[in-house]
């Protein structure tokens, strides 16, 4: 006959008819079809086989009868069966077990990680309705880009936008107390003595509305503890810090000596649980924001350094904020500014948000996309290998499957045995590597920073979407080898003429193609983020930091201040271990808060003018080792305008062509004229991540901020104890804090290095995931051909013959890996050093060692499985074929 | 009398069974009934009717030769059993029974 009717019909009937009637129904089916055949056309016939098949299916028909295979299910027999296979073949066993676990346990430690991070602010009550107010002052640099973007804003604009928009409920607004008053120091007296001092740690000046927008409960004390003013709430922990284990009652109403500026008591008027680890904002106290005190705050609308939060009654979408901020502004800064006013949500501030002034560390998306991307990498790596392994070992196994098949087994009899197998290794790599979890959590999290655990419950949609993504993949993974070698006829694998299906084939080889591209991609990554980072370390700063301590700025600022800083630094200079002594508003490392854009006073007109501003004293330059490259340092001889010196991007900034030029001009920054008297080299201010920002040194001798010692080599002890005896003799009761420069500056290199260990990592996981599927391929492959190889013995082939001709085609993945690896790389590692303003150069040989390394631990791999054919005696392999 | 209960259909089926005897199978039986009646007869409820009928015992079945045009797929030959018959029977007797009650003047009328 030539026509057939519908395959998928036949199919159909035989999954759902009943097998004792299928033959009988197919049978007249097909008569039909072939009677209709003679009048009707083959569409129509087709047609209607088909919808005779679909009334065949009746839900009546009695369904299939249970199969003995349930049956045995249910006498754990295949448990057993499953059981016994695996002990009997330790090495795979083992192998397989622990890839799976290395694989699991990484998985879930980053999905662990990626669960923390996401979860930032997520305990807020009103969270979903809580926004920051951020501020673009519209202060574009000399290249052109946006350098005023802040998370913080000016205090008057609380109040404005609240009294703006019914839609805002209320507001919140706080500013670090550190911002507020640089030097300040916190002394507590009990019975008369001296308790507790130290510098004042992280905390802000807040209004009331601060506890009740926010979700950080009140542990103990009044309900609103900060509506008058000199009130302060302190943390659990930082109540601990300073009274031990006093209990609440007697630490509330007491007083701490704030010491800044001049002395104040202010009383304890709440004890505040700690801020959760996943919370963007963090403190130890809050003071009341009444406590600032300063004529300047109301109504003021230059001081960018306050945060504002508000709180909604409805969603507020940009296209509702947009013109009506637009509004705002006009109304409070005039018709020409350029400051644009945007809402953030609080729930994104964590990832999202970059600005300049950021309240706390923040996170990356993009950092968490990649990380998962990696997880789930690592996990496919993982199910593939084992398939793949499951696949090899399986060789061994022709002659069981043969003649289980010939004394009756069914083909699901076979599917339910070898998925019994995959299920016992994957529950038993689940248990393990839950046990490696748990033991490696602590040191994990030590190594984090970060409690990532303690959350890791309350997002429930996220780990049950993880788990059943695990779930999925092991089930998949187990079944799909079962199925497959589960489909061969009998006599084939009996005969021992085992031939993979070029669908097989192919699949295979992709997998090989997938691992060994991950692999590249993950080593050559490594290498370049390492020699980034070296890179980074070694560069020319444009300054010598090796040797420089940096200590809190001193005292209260008061009339004799100036004095005995001056007196303070005489003294230490004439120290022999100390080289010298500067003072600045800020050092190497820290971001420089004050900018604002300049002009000159004669000469063109200045779009992109944003300059950030640094206050120093005349050993500034000479203690950092920055280069002059024009004109003369500050002097303490007063000549009529107030002086700066300029680095070269700020020359750029003000369109100077040469350092020459600037020299002696005058210019206006923030309403006040300057005289330039200098210009210096650029130098880092923060690490080579960030461009060289215009900077103006301003002359101040004695600036509140830090002192930096720069010390003689192997006399740090020495020096330190000079400094805080002299320190004291000078100014009592400050607390002696100082840090190393260098290790502060390098600090800012911790996100780099946390990733390029993260990558180091996951190379090491991804290159011996490969390597153990490649070494079951291999010894599949050997397998194959041991009868091949010895006939090639027997007619003289030499070991290196047959060396070439087993590895050959692994070279040739590993080859072709490579260069689709290097292209990938090349890709994502040049998008990757676009992060950083100062990048080094990829070349050949960032491709070339990592694609050396890899084939020479390929090559090591398989030779295991090559050089044991070399000693099988040819006769041997010969007799058993 | 519920235990031999006979829709018009499956006594239909059952009758065309017995008067098939050896050739009584699916498509057989369906053309049968299609003869007689006039009527198409879908081979699903066919089907349907005569396992029911096998399940209740009026039915016995055996499979056939296997044949060409059937793609090598045996038929299932269908034969009355006993009880089958009598079931036959007693739905004719039942049927004479209320006949032999139905007053003359009905029937001549129309």
């Amino acid at each position: 006959m030539q026509h057939s009717p519908p395959r998928l019909a036949r199919k159909l009937l035989h999954w759902f008819v009943n097998a004792e009637f299928v033959e009988e129904i197919e049978g007249d089916l097909e008569e039909v079809f072939y009677e209709r055949l003679t009048y009707q056309s083959l569409f129509k016939a087709r047609l209607h086989y088909f919808l005779d098949v679909l009334r065949a299916i009746r839900p009546y028909q009695p369904k299939r009868k249970s199969s003995p295979v349930a049956h045995e299910i249910v006498h754990w027999i295949f448990l057993k069966l499953a059981f016994r296979t695996l002990a009997k073949r330790k090495v795979f066993s083992v192998i397989n077990v622990s890839g799976l676990s290395v694989g699991l346990v990484s998985f879930l430690l980053i999905m662990e990680y990626v669960a923390f991070e996401r979860s930032y602010d997520s305990f807020h009550h009103k969270g979903d309705s809580i926004y920051r107010v951020a501020f673009n002052w519209g202060e574009t640099d000399y290249k052109g880009e946006n350098s005023s973007i802040y998370a913080s804003s000016v205090p008057a604009l609380g109040p404005a936008v609240a009294e703006a928009f019914p839609e805002i409920d209320a507001y919140t607004r706080f500013v670090p107390v550190l911002t507020v008053k640089p030097y300040c120091v916190f002394n507590v007296f009990q019975k008369g003595r001296l308790k507790y001092t130290g510098n004042a740690d992280n905390g802000f000046y807040a209004d009331s509305a601060f506890l009740k927008i926010f979700s950080f409960p009140i542990v103990a004390g009044h309900t609103e503890p900060l509506s008058k003013p000199y009130s302060i709430a302190i943390t659990q922990s930082y109540a601990e810090k300073i009274f031990g284990t006093l209990p609440y009652s007697n630490i509330l109403g007491s007083s701490i000596e704030v010491d800044a500026q001049r002395k104040e008591d202010h009383v304890i008027t709440a004890i505040v649980a700690d801020p959760p680890a996943n919370s963007h904002i963090h403190f130890d106290y809050l003071i009341s924001y009444a406590t600032i005190n300063s004529s300047q705050l109301e109504g003021n609308l230059g001081w960018s350094q306050f945060y504002t939060y508000i709180v909604s009654n409805q969603v507020l979408s940009d296209e509702w904020m947009e013109p009506r901020f637009q509004g705002l502004v006009e109304k409070l800064y005039g018709n020409d500014s350029h400051i644009v006013i945007f809402l953030q949500p609080l729930r994104q501030i964590y990832l999202e948000s970059k600005l300049r002034e950021e309240v706390g560390p923040s996170g990356s998306s993009q950092q968490l996309m990649f990380l998962t991307i990696i997880a789930y990498t690592i996990l496919l790596m993982e199910w593939i290998n084992y398939i793949n392994m499951f696949l090899a070992r399986s060789m061994e196994r022709l002659n069981e499957i043969a003649v289980k098949k010939v004394l009756g087994s069914t083909r699901s009899h076979l599917v339910v045995q070898f998925f019994a197998e995959s299920i016992l290794m994957n529950v038993f790599s689940f248990g393990l590597s839950i046990l490696l979890v748990l033991l490696f959590q602590h040191p994990f999290e030590n190594w984090l920073g970060k409690p990532v655990s303690e959350v890791l419950l309350t997002d429930t949609p996220y780990v049950a979407t993880v788990l059943s993504c695990i779930l999925a993949g092991s089930i998949a993974a187990g079944l799909y080898p079962s199925l497959l070698l589960a489909s061969r006829p009998p006599v084939g694998l009996l005969a021992h003429k085992y031939q993979s299906s070029a669908q097989g084939i192919f699949f295979k080889k992709g997998l090989l193609y997938f691992q060994f591209i991950m692999s590249f991609i993950l080593v050559s990554s490594t290498l370049i983020i390492d020699k980034q980072i070296e890179f980074m370390k070694k560069a020319n700063l444009g300054m010598e930091l090796s040797g420089c301590v940096a200590i809190r700025s001193p005292g209260t600022v008061d009339s004799t201040y100036h004095d005995r800083l001056e007196a303070f630094k005489a003294r230490l200079l004439t120290s022999p271990f100390i080289k010298n002594v500067c003072s600045s508003s800020t050092i190497p490392g820290v971001r420089i808060s004050k900018s604002g854009g300049v002009q000159r006073v004669v000469g063109p007109e200045l779009d992109g003018n944003n300059v950030f501003f640094l206050q120093v004293d005349e050993n500034f330059l000479s203690t950092y080792d920055i280069r002059l490259i024009a004109g003369r340092n500050f002097s303490d001889k007063p000549s009529g305008l107030p002086t700066v010196i300029l680095n070269e991007a700020a020359l750029q900034t003000l369109k100077f062509n040469s350092p020459e030029e600037a020299l002696n001009h005058r210019i206006h920054w923030q309403l006040k004229e300057y005289v330039v008297i200098g210009v210096f080299a650029n130098y880092n201010h923060l690490f080579l991540k960030e461009t060289f920002e215009p900077i103006m040194l301003s002359f101040r001798p004695s600036t509140p901020g830090y002192l930096t010692l720069k010390i003689q080599e192997g006399h740090t002890e020495e020096a330190l104890a000079i400094a805080k005896q002299q320190l004291q003799s000078l100014f009592p009761s400050t607390p002696f804090e100082y840090s190393f420069l260098e290790s502060t500056y390098n600090r800012q290199y911790q996100p780099v290095q946390q990733f390029e260990s993260l990558a180091k990592y996951f190379s090491l996981l991804a290159i011996t995931i490969s390597c153990l599927g490649l070494f079951a391929l291999s010894y599949y492959a050997v397998q194959k051909r041991l009868m091949e190889i010895a006939v090639r013995k027997v007619f003289g082939a030499r070991s290196f013959d047959i060396l070439l001709l087993l590895s050959k085609s692994y070279l040739k993945i590993t080859v072709i890996s490579g260069v689709v690896g290097s292209s990938f790389t090349f890709y994502l590692m040049n998008e990757w050093l676009q992060n950083f303003a100062f990048a080094t150069a990829l070349d050949f040989f960032d491709f070339l060692i990592p694609f050396i390394f890899i084939t020479g631990i390929v090559l090591i791999t398989i030779s295991y499985n090559c050089l044991r054919t070399f000693f099988i005696n040819p006769s041997h392999s010969l007799k058993h074929n | 009398m519920k235990g031999t209960y006979l829709g018009e259909f499956e006594e239909i089926v059952l009758l065309a069974v017995g008067i098939l005897q050896d050739t009584a199978y699916g498509v057989g039986i369906c053309k049968e009934i299609e003869n007689q009646t006039g009527r198409s007869v879908n081979i699903g409820a066919v089907h349907t009717a005569l396992h029911r009928l096998e399940e209740k015992g009026f039915l016995k079945s055996k499979f056939g030769e296997a044949t060409e045009v059937r793609g090598g797929k045996r038929k299932r030959i269908f034969a009355l059993t006993p009880y089958g018959v009598k079931a036959l029977r007693e739905a004719q007797e039942l049927r004479n029974h209320m006949w032999s009650q139905l007053p003359k003047i009905i029937l001549q009328r129309n």
